[in-house]
């Protein structure tokens, strides 16, 4: 009899536990604030690369008239990393940020030491064409996640 | 002018992040060649600025700068997909044991 109930109290609490454990989470579900953002900073990034790429060799193509576009990125930068921060494992998100804003402070060195040459911008902007892919890449999976949940 | 073996810098590429990143590289991986061969082949340009001195040191310094950070980038979010894909299949096991009590039982107790 006691083993009995036993048994009924270890199927109770296998239901208990397994219901509270049905699906495991390992990152962060999918954020269309984050989203949004790094599609918005991505057309920014790509506006700043057409405009820079007509006016080089011109006076137009010097850092002074391009302070705007780095300020703002600054600001949407740290915006956005207030957002992931705010989200829990999304260390990944996070670490992308980072190196994001790291390549638009690089980018603002290299402009402020001026552009010869239209060559010079097709490595910096195939940089962040990649990195761009890859971010979508991942919030498109994050994306899939949510919908098959 | 390539100054490097591109494809070889992109399939070593692939193999150390095949290293580091252990089982969760499988499900990234044709995204993976693609974006490394990208990237050797952007990193190839970047060697050439400098070698034909449209670049001078101080800019291929950071040049190199901003090609690290977009490596990592890349890295970041392979790693993420390998860890949404091992999410998806640990998700789709305990389905599997739910629908399988379920069905035992013969109601959804789970």
């Amino acid at each position: 009899m006691n083993n009995h109930l036993r048994n009924i109290q270890f199927i109770f609490i296998f239901i208990f536990v397994f219901q509270n454990c049905t699906s495991l989470k390992l990152i962060s579900d999918y954020d269309d604030i984050t989203d949004n953002a790094v599609m918005s900073m991505q057309e920014k990034v790509s506006r700043y690369f057409i405009k820079l790429n007509r006016e080089i060799g011109t006076p137009k193509a010097n850092y002074e008239n391009y302070i705007n576009f780095f300020d703002e990125a600054k600001v949407d930068l740290n915006n956005l990393k207030i957002r992931t921060d705010a989200i829990e494992k999304n260390d990944i998100t996070q670490k992308i940020v980072k190196e994001l804003s790291n390549m638009i402070e690089t980018t603002e060195k290299l402009h402020q030491l001026g552009f010869n040459s239209n060559l010079e911008i097709i490595p910096i902007q195939n940089n962040f064409n990649i990195a761009f892919t890859s971010i979508v890449k991942l919030q498109m999976a994050l994306k899939r996640g949510v919908k098959n949940k | 002018m390539a100054v490097f073996d591109i494809q070889k810098v992109g399939k070593d590429m692939i193999t150390a992040s095949k290293t580091s990143l252990g089982d969760k590289f499988t499900e990234a991986k044709p995204f993976a060649e693609l974006s490394f061969k990208q990237l050797a082949q952007n990193l190839a340009l970047i060697t050439e600025l400098r070698i034909t001195n449209v670049i001078d040191d101080q800019k291929a310094k950071l040049h190199l700068d901003l090609y690290k950070s977009t490596v990592k980038i890349n890295l970041l979010a392979i790693e993420g997909l390998g860890i949404i894909a091992v999410e998806e299949a640990i998700n789709s096991a305990l389905a599997v044991v739910k629908d399988s009590v379920n069905s035992t039982i013969g109601f959804a107790i789970i």
